[in-house]
């Protein structure tokens, strides 16, 4: 248990918490709920919500992909029925 | 471990149906699966033996694989292992970082109290493919692991506890101390790019 800065709430890392659990579409609807009404008066809770969520968006949208080998499906293939 | 791959109900498959369920249902993950060898191994030419490999695996257990389940997870798990048991054996890669040390360090503090002033939305949108590659290619093998799994290729907290044989809340926690350590390390590229 731990007292949030801003909102003095008293269990930070629950929200935290269930914070990770939003982003990973793991919160139950209660999380939810309860979570989207904390933010709306928690400056602290809502910058880590954003700070999060951009990590998340920038992981996805930087990481190029890898061309993958043209010959590789091929090759598999191959090696199942020569 | 393959021999772990196996479920309650076992089908037989004929030969030609082997090779129908492997085209079906292996076939289309061969660019997703390539792409996690290659944030695993950082080598072209490993990556496409570690797929080799792993397909090879998934053909000869192909009777452990229950036709219409989720064949990514199980592909996963089968390169995965190969991956720890197989090929790291033998790779040029740097010694293992220690995950219980590693794990130890960056627990002693789980939650990141200052994160907003490290890292703030606008440092972020400024960083390139390459510092955000190179963060998370930094992370110990176990934290990028779960950090591919799960932003990079949308698995849910239960399909990655099979994938890695760990309970789910490992997989919570494992996660967690990942993104601290992430967000630590784009804090300090936005910090040397300036910010703060």
């Amino acid at each position: 248990m731990s007292e949030c800065p801003d909102c003095n709430c008293s269990d930070f890392d629950k929200c935290l918490r269930i914070l990770n659990l939003l982003l990973d579409d793991e919160a139950d609807e209660s999380q939810e709920e309860f979570f989207f009404s904390h933010i709306d008066k928690c400056i602290v809770c809502f910058s880590h919500y954003n700070v999060e969520k951009q990590i998340r968006e920038l992981l996805k949208r930087k990481l190029q992909k890898k061309e993958v080998p043209r010959e590789l499906a091929i090759d598999i293939r191959n090696k199942i029925v020569p | 471990m393959t021999e772990e791959l196996e479920l309650n109900a076992k089908p037989t498959y004929s030969e030609s149906k082997k090779v129908h369920v492997f085209d079906t249902e292996f076939m289309p993950h061969v660019d997703s699966m390539y792409n996690f060898a290659y944030r695993l191994t950082f080598d072209e030419d490993d990556s496409k033996d570690l797929v080799q490999d792993t397909y090879m695996k998934a053909f000869r257990f192909i009777n452990s694989f229950q036709e219409g389940t989720n064949a990514k997870a199980w592909l996963y798990r089968i390169l995965k292992n190969s991956f720890i048991n197989d090929y790291r054996k033998k790779s040029k890669q740097p010694a293992k970082v220690d995950y219980q040390e590693v794990e130890q360090y960056y627990n002693s503090e789980d939650t990141p109290k200052d994160t907003t002033v490290d890292l703030r939305m606008e440092t972020t949108k400024d960083m390139i493919g390459d510092e955000i590659s190179n963060a998370l290619n930094s992370l110990a093998i176990d934290f990028r692991t779960v950090i591919i799994l799960c932003d990079l290729e949308g698995f849910t907290y239960e399909e990655m506890a099979k994938i890695l044989d760990i309970p789910i809340g490992t997989v919570r926690s494992r996660l967690h101390r990942a993104r601290n350590i992430l967000r630590e390390k784009l804090g300090s590229y936005a910090y040397s790019m300036g910010y703060n």
